[in-house]
């Protein structure tokens, strides 16, 4: 029980973390930047990242884990921006990341137990998988299933904030390693 | 070694082969190569990884015996490595 309290803890609060640093310094930036990006579109759509990594180690469980600290990100954003996305988002989003990873995971022949070389870039092509998914899902609670540019857009958000939060972890790791 | 710490030691690998990859690395071939060795044994033998082990880890045929007990030593000076147990000769990753 103590274990799942402690993945629930820090994917919650990397999963808070990420999505506000998304919103507070990285779409603004978009939106002065690229002001022809749509702002519904974030380019570097970091907590992608938490959700694949999540899906990698933790499998169905990263769900449950990440389910409410998405639904608080949802209702804080459709406060702030209105009924953007449908309220069932949050699930599919996360639903969407653990297929994505499963599919991969299960073609690549990768498990979280690995630590081959090819590891990150299939967790890379999965985030991208799961993107897509994630669209579909959102686009049929839409009632509106169709591979439109918009879709390719957060997918490209997606898998750019992933690649990027990745980044930030192995300089994490060096970070904490010297200050050990 | 609790599972929570392994899977902390699984991404902190999979990120620090990222980092190789990309260049970003400032660790030399031999010592990525030993980290990976150490951790794979690991989590194959109860925990901890052997010199004997270690020398006869695919990822290590290619160098010496003198360079990886040279590479070990450093390693375990710099903290990414540290030695278990009682007994020498046996190694975990210092995550």
């Amino acid at each position: 029980m103590k274990e799942h309290v402690q993945n629930f803890i820090v994917l919650s609060l990397a999963y808070l973390v990420s999505f506000s640093l998304t919103m507070a310094i990285i779409s603004p930036l978009q939106s002065v930047l690229l002001s022809s990006v749509p702002a519904s579109i974030s380019l570097l759509f970091l907590p992608h990242g938490v959700r694949m990594i999540a899906a990698h180690y933790y499998g169905w469980k990263s769900i449950l884990y990440l389910l409410p600290s998405s639904y608080l990100m949802y209702i804080m954003m459709t406060q702030a921006q209105g009924d953007i996305l449908p309220p069932l988002s949050p699930l599919v989003g996360l639903l969407a990341c653990y297929i994505g990873m499963k599919l991969v995971t299960t073609f690549a022949n990768v498990t979280s137990k690995d630590i081959g070389i090819s590891t990150w870039k299939w967790l890379l092509i999965a985030g991208f998988v799961g993107s897509i998914f994630n669209g579909l899902g959102i686009g049929l609670l839409q009632g509106n299933i169709s591979l439109t540019t918009q879709m390719l857009g957060y997918a490209i958000g997606d898998v750019s904030g992933q690649f990027a939060l990745m980044i930030a972890l192995i300089y994490y790791f060096r970070y904490i390693q010297k200050d050990v | 070694m609790p599972r929570d710490l392994k899977k902390l030691a699984k991404l902190k690998l999979m990120v620090t082969r990222m980092e190789a990859d990309l260049g970003l690395s400032d660790l030399s071939h031999l010592n990525r190569s030993l980290v990976t060795a150490v951790a794979d044994l690991n989590s194959k033998r109860a925990g901890c990884a052997s010199t004997s082990d270690l020398l006869e880890h695919p990822l290590l045929q290619e160098f010496s015996r003198p360079s990886i007990f040279r590479a070990l030593k450093a390693m375990e000076i710099s903290g990414e490595i540290k030695k278990v147990g009682p007994v020498r000769g046996y190694y975990t990753p210092a995550v």
